[in-house]
């Protein structure tokens, strides 16, 4: 089964893979492992689990504005997520997003969509994100 | 080892520490250090407060954090601390393990040797 949610991109692009959700707000710095792309804040749902080509929902991000240096870093690795999706406008992310673009000449969107919509999205699921900002998610079987 | 300040202890800070430590002499197995800024440590020395963690076996070190620098020996694995950013970030960063306790909690424990904690601070 496919749906289809329209996100608003902060940074637009294309992307696709598999879906590492959580509704707890992270911090990269100090949360995001740019080595191997593995979240190692270890208060968090997702520590322990790699975010390396996922595409990955957080409501936000938290704490230090060095999550952009340390999205940027991940992206210079090859370990950053696909994509992003969060449910308030990013701010950190975006701007990562946008430098790393600019350095690296790789774009990882970051698109954002309602908190109820946001509340749908499960870990394992394919979503693929388009470039004006559709998602579409095809539910685990 | 106890670790305080980061990412930077402030002037209220050493003249808080300063009455804690004055007299006393951390345990030789415990390291203690304080991470401050340039001018911090220049006004906690002019202002005399920083003689007494000197004489306590205190370190001070300067313009840089302890999770963003490494500089932790390899062989510390059991931290202490009253900074709660460094107490929550510390584990996943550095991999060690994590004391949280207060500004006293921290030096008692430097001089006994082992952890020292006042219970009741977290009691309603």
């Amino acid at each position: 089964m496919e749906r289809v949610i329209q996100a608003k991109p902060l940074v637009a692009g294309a992307a696709s893979g598999e879906a590492l959700i959580s509704s707890e707000p992270l911090s990269f710095w100090g949360g995001y492992d740019h080595r191997d792309g593995s979240i190692i804040d270890r208060r968090h749902p997702l520590n322990g689990k790699v975010a390396a080509g996922k595409i990955l929902g957080i409501p936000f991000t938290r704490g230090s504005s060095t999550t952009t240096a340390v999205l940027v870093e991940s992206v210079k690795a090859n370990t950053a997520p696909a994509a992003i999706i969060c449910n308030r406008i990013e701010a950190f992310l975006s701007l990562a997003a946008i430098v790393a673009d600019e350095l690296y000449g790789q774009r990882i969107p970051i698109v954002v969509i309602e908190p109820e919509e946001f509340d749908t999205l499960k870990t394992g699921q394919r979503i693929a994100i388009c470039g004006d900002g559709s998602i579409l998610i095809e539910e685990a079987q | 080892m106890i670790v305080l300040g980061s990412p930077h202890f402030s002037f209220a800070e050493f003249e808080r520490l300063a009455p804690l430590v004055e007299g006393q002499r951390r345990h030789p197995d415990v390291e203690f250090l304080v991470t401050s800024s340039r001018a911090m440590r220049g006004l906690a020395k002019q202002r005399g407060v920083l003689q007494p963690l000197e004489n306590f076996g205190g370190r001070v070190t300067v313009d840089t954090c302890i999770l963003a620098t490494p500089m932790l020996p390899e062989s510390v694995k059991v931290l202490m601390t009253n900074s709660a950013k460094y107490a929550y970030y510390a584990p996943g960063m550095l991999d060690t393990q994590m004391v949280f306790g207060s500004l006293a909690d921290c030096v008692q424990s430097a001089v006994a040797g082992y952890v020292v904690r006042d219970e009741s601070l977290w009691k309603e």
